[in-house]
């Protein structure tokens, strides 16, 4: 039938206009795909590019900035970026002991192998899997640390940019060590979303480190460190005119990168913005800046939900209200430890089948057990409330699953899921059993109102609710709002 | 309880779904914002009052605005039935730049520009770097108070020899632009116009002999991309190429080859061709790789190989002084004599290595090398 109707491929010739496709694989941190154009090679992430070859800026300028620094960096640590040129820059300083890159997606360089050679050399260690394990684990103490990943657009990379990422970063690094992150530039104006990123960039790193730089370049580079750091790459880099393409004294002119250093650093000064585990600010700050692409006025966006949540509730009989209420916990509750799960382990592309299978089974037997219970006055205030403990404990079991083993923190999560989804599917049949004696349509009403809640819900946790507030402050919201139809009178 | 049907349930859902999905709604204050006057409002210079409204004659796009309402480069707005520019004087974006960065290889090397910008823009490329300033309002960005005066002696105390008009569109802030170039003129410093070139003749007459030089951002050479890319047109572009050389701005011509869109061969040599039969063999063609950017942020880099390419096409077809940008790489960003085939001026990014031309001429074989030496 695919090969009839090649419908992805047809899309995927769309989204690689004028592209020669290499290879598109599915992996466990979601679609890689190799496309080749006049001898260039792009390499994309879920659709979304990731780098391509023939870029010596970007690698030149991720490198030398953090390197230049360090009066005799040995051992580095690069996390992603090792594929695109980076290694081979590296490894021009001569004190270069130990290079170990690790590229989150296991998938990656055995794919990218085919087509770009890695840099082999025995000072370089590759390893594959999440950074943030790694760093956790880490003995050896760094005198580089090279963050060569994407912007933090979604919680998934978020993770690496995080207060708590950032601390543990520090342990691992010797204490005149380095660590660079680059992100999208600023540009020549920054508005309210730019200042957002840069602030929780600089506010984040500066809780951790004494010094940091910002040098404005292809990207805008934060360099923070213990030791005094400076912006003077141009007089840093005096004698690599000929070993660098770009990096050398006559690209660098520390006048302009000074006069825009200046202007990151005043245009955030009355920012004060941190990105946390808890708190991801700066995917809400991403996404805010996305919309900002497609329509000037943003605060509909931030309404929207709220509305949305809000004027359903107002429009439907209130034993509607308790089912919709219920839908739009138990799904946001869903969205919220996916987003638990994606933050403790690294990935979710592969798990999303097993949590929602478990939240649909959830909801199967928790309607199954309902029917066995026919007290409705007894029953219901009993079950709102288990439902509300039960998402009210989730950000304790986030704390935990942070110290315990994988398969540990496995379980939890399912039994996290299991038990909102369980007891929302027992609300279910116990609003219609107990509605659907008179009211012939009750059951039809109800099940619409629990997805009209839905989808309220996954709006609202996804675009407002988690970035905003955070992990702990959305259960305790859900949990709260969850209570809500206890103080409806409920009549036949 | 009442009773509630499905009929009721849907008509209700429907209803309340519909409002709340209507931004424009919700964006209602745009509106009203538009309708007032502030500060840095001046009356526009190109316009004409018609039965629908202020017809604004600045660019073609010739917008025709009732009142209260903006024009779509965000900085026009019909009050009372006379039109007035929103930006006079409050610039988003201020910078000291090199003048290579804008870029102008063949005026005033080394030397550097203070560049402004205020928010707005006729166009609407796909790949926008400057999108957050240039598909906005000025009363939506954080504004400087800067009027032409304060403009022209900031310039000064920067030790800058130009004022470069830059980032977001110039044409959009007009009026702007014209004041301060005439105050910048009668105090020695130069005027340089980076731009898409979408402007209607008549006020690029009354502009063009205040300006010194221009970089004019030729997107394609085609119709349909330009309206498709950029929401433009071709030839008012083309049209304006030829009046700055008939007023003798200095002229240097930028090409961005974006993948996909605009990296067909046949279409590039017809450009040049054009570039050629129009007489400006002479004038700088830089091509630009383009970055990942604004909506186009799928699409990979300019391969080296298209724009090395996209060169020698030029090359070929006559122009005598073609660039690379954004590419560090040898070779790319020198001027080579267009007698003996010598690099007269060797340059690695912004710095010039070597230059070799004296009073215009090639030093080795005094062929005339076009532009402004300083």
């Amino acid at each position: 039938m695919f090969k009839i109707f090649p419908l992805s491929n047809l899309i995927k010739n769309s989204l690689f206009n004028n592209q020669k496709i290499l290879v598109s694989k599915e992996t466990t941190h979601g679609n890689i795909t190799i496309t080749e154009n006049a001898g260039q090679y792009n390499i994309f992430d879920n659709g979304n590019l990731f780098f391509s070859t023939d870029n010596n800026i970007l690698s030149e300028e991720y490198v030398h900035y953090a390197m230049l620094q360090h009066k005799n960096p040995k051992s580095v640590l690069l996390v992603s970026g090792g594929m695109s040129g980076m290694i081979y820059e590296i490894l021009k300083y001569p004190g270069i002991e130990n290079i170990n890159y690790i590229e989150p997606n296991p998938q990656l360089i055995p794919l990218l192998s085919k087509y770009i050679a890695p840099t082999i050399d025995n000072r370089v260690h590759f390893y594959n899997g999440d950074p943030r394990k790694y760093i956790k684990n880490a003995k050896e103490k760094y005198d580089i640390v090279i963050m060569a990943i994407a912007d933090p657009t979604s919680l998934q990379i978020n993770r690496l940019y995080t207060l708590e990422f950032i601390q543990a970063l520090k342990e691992c690094i010797s204490p005149e060590g380095i660590v660079l992150y680059g992100i999208t530039s600023a540009g020549n104006y920054m508005g309210k979303e730019k200042k957002e990123i840069a602030a929780a960039m600089f506010y984040n790193l500066k809780k951790n480190f004494r010094f940091i730089a910002i040098i404005p370049g292809e990207r805008d580079y934060y360099i923070a460190s213990d030791s005094t750091v400076s912006i003077k790459i141009s007089e840093l880099s005096a004698g690599w005119e000929d070993k660098n393409l770009y990096v050398n004294p006559y690209y660098m002119d520390d006048e302009s990168i000074s006069q825009r250093n200046d202007f990151i650093l005043n245009s955030i000064k009355n920012h004060r913005t941190i990105n946390t585990d808890e708190r991801p600010t700066l995917v809400f700050s991403h996404s805010m800046q996305f919309i900002s692409k497609f329509s000037q006025t943003k605060g509909w966006i931030i309404l929207l939900p709220l509305i949305l949540l809000l004027t359903p509730l107002f429009l439907i009989k209130s034993y509607a209200r308790g089912m919709f209420v219920a839908g739009l916990t138990a799904s946001s509750i869903e969205i919220t430890l996916i987003f638990i799960f994606q933050l403790i382990f690294g990935y979710i592309y592969s798990a999303i089948g097993v949590i929602i299978a478990v939240f649909m089974g959830g909801l199967a037997i928790g309607a199954i057990v309902a029917n066995k219970f026919t007290t409705f006055k007894n029953t219901l205030p009993m079950i709102i409330l288990l439902l509300a403990i039960s998402i009210a404990i989730v950000p304790v079991c986030f704390r935990l699953m942070n110290n315990i083993d994988k398969f540990a923190g496995i379980i939890i999560i399912l039994i996290n899921i299991l038990l909102p989804s369980f007891l929302t599917g027992f609300l279910f049949t116990t609003y219609s059993n107990y509605l659907s004696v008179e009211k012939i349509n009750a059951p039809t009403l109800i099940y619409a109102s629990d997805l009209f809640g839905s989808a309220f819900g996954v709006i609202a946790v996804t675009v407002y609710l988690l970035p905003v507030w955070g992990i702990s402050n959305t259960c305790y919201i859900l949990a709260g709002i969850n209570l809500f139809p206890l103080f409806t009178n409920y009549r036949r | 309880m009442d009773k509630i049907s499905k009929r009721e349930f849907i008509q209700k859902g429907v209803l309340c779904m519909g409002g709340i999905l209507c931004p424009n709604i919700l964006d209602a204050g745009n509106s009203f914002a538009a309708e007032k006057l502030w500060k840095w409002s001046r009356e526009a210079i190109f316009y004409t009052v018609t039965p629908r409204g202020v017809k604004c004659g600045i660019c073609p796009n010739e917008c025709t605005l009732r009142p209260g309402e903006t024009s779509q480069c965000n900085n026009r707005i019909n009050f009372n039935n006379k039109l007035y520019s929103i930006a006079y004087g409050n610039p988003c974006a201020v910078h000291v730049d090199p003048i290579e960065k804008k870029p102008l290889l063949h005026f005033l090397p080394q030397s550097t520009a203070y560049s402004i910008a205020t928010a707005g823009c006729n166009m609407a490329c796909l790949n926008c770097q400057n999108w957050d300033i240039s598909q906005t309002s000025p009363k939506k960005t954080r504004n400087y108070d800067l009027m032409p005066e304060k403009v022209v002696n900031e310039c000064l105390r920067n030790q800058c020899q130009s004022i470069a008009y830059t980032y977001s569109e110039p044409i959009s802030f007009y009026e702007y632009v014209y004041d301060t170039s005439v105050i910048a003129r009668s105090k020695g410093i130069k005027n340089v116009f980076i731009s898409n070139g979408f402007i209607n003749p008549e006020p690029l007459k009354k502009l063009a002999p205040y300006l010194d030089a221009a970089n004019i951002n030729l997107k394609s050479f085609s119709d349909t991309i330009y309206q498709k890319l950029n929401a433009g047109k071709l030839q008012p572009i083309l049209n304006t190429l030829k009046t700055l050389k008939e007023y003798n701005v200095w002229l240097e011509i930028t090409n961005l080859i974006v993948p996909s869109w605009t990296d067909d061969f046949d279409m590039i040599k017809r450009m040049c061709d054009w570039l050629m039969t129009n007489g400006f063999a002479e004038y700088p063609l830089h091509f630009s790789r383009f970055h990942p950017s604004y909506k186009l942020t799928q699409l990979p880099e300019t391969p080296l190989q298209i724009l090395i390419k996209a060169r020698t096409i030029a090359e070929k077809a006559g122009m005598k002084y073609v660039y690379i940008g954004n590419v560090p790489s040898a070779g790319m960003e020198n001027t080579k004599c267009p007698g003996c085939k010598k690099i007269v001026v060797e340059r690695k990014g912004f710095t010039v290595i070597s230059n070799n031309i004296d009073k215009g001429k090639c030093k080795y074989c005094g062929t005339k090398v076009n532009g402004n030496w300083g």
